[in-house]
């Protein structure tokens, strides 16, 4: 596992179905804060997330991170890297022959990164913030998707990375989810090594609580903003 | 008749790319296994051996009738134009030639095709369509080593067992057949099946089977992955997975038949 420090696009391009996202775009994203990514079109950011997470290739440029182009890395010498990075998807994304418990273990069993008598006090700290424990050992489709995003998000947690996206983490999840959410930002920031957080969000007032800075997306270029944070969600 | 011959030209040059690309899924799923992998061999245990029980176990039944079906059918033909010609003694031979070669590898890849590579082509069309492979993908997980290897690894084992299993209920059928319509002492009828049966044939259908299997997974693999956003192509690539590997077996099929038998066909003065 490699420290993330710095994460940067130079002349990147990124685009899906002939239309382009990003032209040519350079731009140093800000580390050790929650940045919120500020897309007027929900495919845009779709393409974006993918793209950052090396799901998806960039058309062109690079995509640097610790000065090192990740874009020309194939998937194992990305590893170093990407075991240090959790995605929480909008929608979709859950194996649905498995269980969410097993969705929640795969990363940590694949890349033996916790031990067996570890795993259930760890699982249990981490869906108590979704009350997910009824549904655990339920398939993706006997869940509401309410869980089903639940299971998204906390599958980003898991494997404690430094660096998390989450895509639209607001979907489906009631104001008192929401504020459980802020707080498992919060223990991981305080407690697992969490330094880098980026996130989509149409829930205003979710993202004025966590955001530090906006990344506004305006003529296929980035811009980031700095905000004024609020205390806490309203429940 | 230039179009034509420009059509025939296209056909050829898109299966030798399609044929390229299943060679580089087959070897790109092991070389991430053997290489480059992380999850350790305990993982991969488990998705294999889930690949075994769906396409090897639960197939079963359905084997074993149609074994003893078409070896019941093989030998009572056999057995029928045997009598007038005198040769009674050939039924094993016959039943070696028919079954052990041809109809055993052929049915069974068929019954694989129609039972567990629509299964598989249709599974990853869905993965496809919910984001599952991303997600894997997003954790580090490469689906090479923990989706395709295994449906490869599993299929190539199921149809090798499921392949042996036919060809020895249809053996027995076959004896039992020619017991009750001939009164052919079993040992008779053994003794026959093992002179014809040479060390060759064992090889080739090892070979058969194994490269049938792998045809079978790698296409159907191939196919599902194919599916890009919408749900409605998964039926469609589901029938091109069928199609696709049902050509390929046969012709697979088909020529190492030739390249194994063709001294002994030609002896017959067939060729």
């Amino acid at each position: 596992m490699t420290i993330i420090n710095t994460m940067k696009f130079e002349n990147v391009s990124l685009g899906f179905d002939g239309t382009n996202v990003l032209r040519n775009c350079d731009f140093e994203f800000p580390m050790d804060q929650n940045a919120r990514i500020v897309f007027s079109n929900d495919r845009e950011k779709y393409f974006f997330f993918h793209g950052i997470s090396q799901v998806q290739g960039f058309q062109s440029g690079r995509f640097l991170i610790n000065d090192d182009d990740v874009s020309q890395m194939c998937f194992e010498e990305f590893m170093k890297y990407r075991i240090n990075i959790g995605f929480g998807f909008s929608t979709r994304g859950l194996i649905h022959n498995r269980t969410l418990r097993q969705n929640l273990e795969l990363p940590l069993r694949f890349h033996n990164m916790m031990q067996g008598d570890k795993f259930d006090p760890w699982m249990r700290r981490c869906t108590d913030y979704f009350e997910l424990d009824k549904d655990l050992d339920k398939r993706p489709s006997d869940v509401s998707p309410s869980s089903q995003k639940a299971t998204l998000i906390l599958r980003a947690f898991i494997h404690k990375p430094e660096m998390i996206f989450l895509d639209t983490p607001d979907l489906m999840l009631s104001k008192k989810l929401q504020a459980n959410l802020l707080q498992l930002i919060d223990d991981h920031r305080k407690n697992h090594g969490l330094r880098h957080l980026l996130f989509a969000s149409y829930d205003e007032e979710l993202a004025d609580c966590l955001a530090d800075q906006n990344i506004i997306l305006t003529k296929k270029q980035l811009h980031s903003v700095e905000v004024n944070k609020i205390k806490g969600i309203a429940l | 008749m230039i179009a034509v011959v420009d059509r025939i030209g296209q056909q050829i040059s898109q299966n030798i790319s399609y044929t390229y690309q299943l060679f580089l899924l087959t070897y790109l799923s092991f070389r991430s296994t053997l290489v480059g992998q992380t999850q350790g061999w305990r993982t991969l245990y488990g998705v294999v051996s889930a690949q075994i029980y769906f396409t090897g176990w639960q197939a079963m039944p359905l084997i074993v009738f149609l074994a003893i079906g078409s070896g019941a059918l093989v030998a009572l033909q056999s057995i029928m134009q045997m009598t007038f010609l005198g040769g009674v003694d050939y039924v094993g031979k016959f039943m070696v030639m028919i079954v052990v070669r041809e109809l055993g590898p052929l049915l069974t890849a068929l019954i694989v095709i129609a039972r567990s590579g629509t299964a598989v082509a249709s599974e990853l069309g869905s993965m496809q369509v919910n984001k599952e492979v991303d997600a894997l993908r997003s954790m580090g997980i490469n689906p090479l080593s923990f989706v395709i290897f295994p449906r490869l690894l599993g299929g190539i084992i199921s149809v090798i067992c499921l392949a042996f299993y036919f060809v020895v209920f249809a053996t027995l059928a076959g004896a039992s057949v020619c017991r009750l319509v001939k009164g052919m002492p079993f040992d008779v009828f053994f003794t026959s099946l093992s002179q014809a049966a040479g060390l060759s044939d064992v090889f080739v259908f090892i070979i058969k089977n194994f490269f049938s299997g792998l045809i079978i997974f790698a296409v159907c693999c191939y196919q599902g992955l194919q599916v890009e956003r919408s749900p409605h192509e998964i039926p469609q690539v589901t029938t091109k997975a069928v199609v696709k590997s049902t050509v390929y077996v046969l012709v697979f099929n088909m020529v190492l038949t030739l390249y194994f038998y063709m001294d002994y066909i030609m002896s017959f003065g067939i060729l």
